[in-house]
């Protein structure tokens, strides 16, 4: 029979083996902090902040599940996390099998994205930044605006098939948080940070006015992300890395 | 801690880092369930909005730790039954075997027991063994994060630790031999909680 010392030591272990997910909350917390100068000085806004919160009830409730269920202890996609803190508004998330785009390459389009094509210029009037051009690539074959003028997608289709950068306006990121992701690979383009991801996902990312959208992935391939002057960038149907690197690092 | 005091965000935001860990787990640990993440946000707000309350010298960690702690009752109130269970999703959730060091101190088996007989003491024991061992709290750190008196933590906590082992050694079989007599007397232990 086992002492109590020796309980409590197998109590403490126990412990040890649950695991949090490693969440930056500084982020959210100051945001709603943001108009507090001085601590203890006004009455709680807390309403403010449930109301932002439930909001976001069900990404928290997947974060909690995925970090809970996936991450071992010294799980080594927790080391390569640990340097997610800090990349900027992005949240990847695994998508599941069943909501995986169908087809193996991009397609032009997709919902909430008019397949009409224009002019990068008409492009940055409607979203309000002058989107990059990887000069690897040259001059994109379509120019699409999102319908609700967040996200402009530049597409080259050629013999190989189909390529698509997405870039979003990203530049204010009031919080960052992140999923624990199997098929992340942290890499940089230049002196950015970026992600390869092997596998679809959704891309969440935080417009300047601290709302949060959902990007699906528009691919069953591998995805590029990283952030270059204040955009998030997702770079899909470049088969390898390197290729997608070379591409990416053609952004001046 | 001063420079919180006259309104140093970048400092608080220092404070929220540091402790996000611990507040999460004692958050989950007491029944927030997948609010966790909730509950320890809106702790780190009150906490700023209340700093004024907070002594100076003394420690930030069990001052937030008790924050934490209310307002996971709060929600574990407010939802009844539903969150015991989801606490129990969270505790119980299966571990990946490769990766956690642990496995070659308490073997698998016996961390499910210890999990199934943790779930089934009574709450007040299962919460003091819960903040002094899962969490590693201390004593008086127990006491302020569930409200109650230094004594009664331990008080409890060397019953509770009495009725987890009664419960492991029933399960386990490896107490007393003569297994019927064994059994019954569990039963009374039971019935006793």
């Amino acid at each position: 029979m086992a002492t109590d010392l020796e309980l409590e030591n197998e109590l403490r272990t126990l412990g040890r083996t649950i695991e949090v997910p490693d969440l930056e909350l500084a982020g959210p917390v100051l945001l709603a902090l943001r108009d507090d100068p001085l601590p203890g000085g006004r009455p709680s806004r807390v309403a403010d902040l449930r109301r932002w919160l439930r909001a976001r009830r069900r990404s928290v409730i997947a974060v909690l599940l995925g970090a809970l269920i996936g991450v071992g202890a010294v799980s080594p996609v927790g080391a390569a996390v640990g340097r997610w803190f800090g990349f900027g508004a992005v949240v990847i998330s695994e998508q599941p099998a069943d909501q995986r785009p169908p087809g193996p390459a991009p397609a032009a389009g997709g919902p909430g994205s008019p397949a009409t094509s224009m002019s990068l210029a008409r492009a940055a009037e409607l979203v309000g930044f002058t989107p990059l051009v990887p000069s690897a690539l040259g001059p994109p074959g379509a120019v699409e605006v999102s319908a609700d003028h967040r996200r402009v997608s530049l597409v080259w289709t050629s013999g190989n098939g189909t390529v698509r950068l997405d870039e979003f306006d990203g530049t204010v990121s009031p919080y960052y948080y992140k999923k624990y992701f199997e098929d992340v690979q942290f890499t940089q383009v230049g002196s950015d940070d970026a992600a390869w991801l092997s596998a679809p996902h959704e891309l969440v990312y935080v417009d300047p006015a601290g709302r949060e959208h959902t990007e699906s992935a528009r691919t069953a391939g591998p995805t590029l992300v990283w952030q270059h002057r204040g955009l998030t960038l997702r770079l899909e149907g470049v088969p390898t890395k390197d290729g997608a690197l070379q591409i990416a690092g053609s952004i001046r | 801690m001063e420079r919180v005091r006259i309104g140093d965000h970048d400092a608080y935001g220092v404070l929220v880092r540091r402790y996000s860990s611990i507040a999460l787990r004692t958050a989950m640990a007491l029944g927030a369930g997948a609010e966790a993440e909730d509950v320890v946000q809106e702790s780190f707000v009150n906490a700023y909005r209340a700093f004024g309350r907070f002594r100076a010298g003394s420690e930030f960690r069990p001052w937030l730790l008790t924050i934490v702690g209310n307002q996971a009752r709060n929600v574990h109130r407010s939802r009844g039954r539903r969150s015991e269970r989801e606490r129990r999703v969270l505790i119980d959730v299966p571990m990946d075997e490769a990766a956690d060091p642990a496995d070659t101190v308490v073997g698998r088996e016996r961390r499910d027991q210890l999990h199934r007989e943790l779930d089934r003491l009574a709450a007040r024991y299962r919460d003091v063994l819960v903040c002094r061992f899962l969490l590693e709290l201390t004593e008086s750190e127990t006491a302020q994060v569930l409200g109650l008196a230094p004594g009664t933590v331990k008080s409890r906590t060397s019953r509770g630790l009495r009725r987890l082992r009664d419960g492991l050694t029933a399960v386990s079989g490896s107490g007393p031999v003569g297994l019927p007599a064994d059994e019954a007397t569990t039963k009374e232990v039971r019935r006793g909680n």
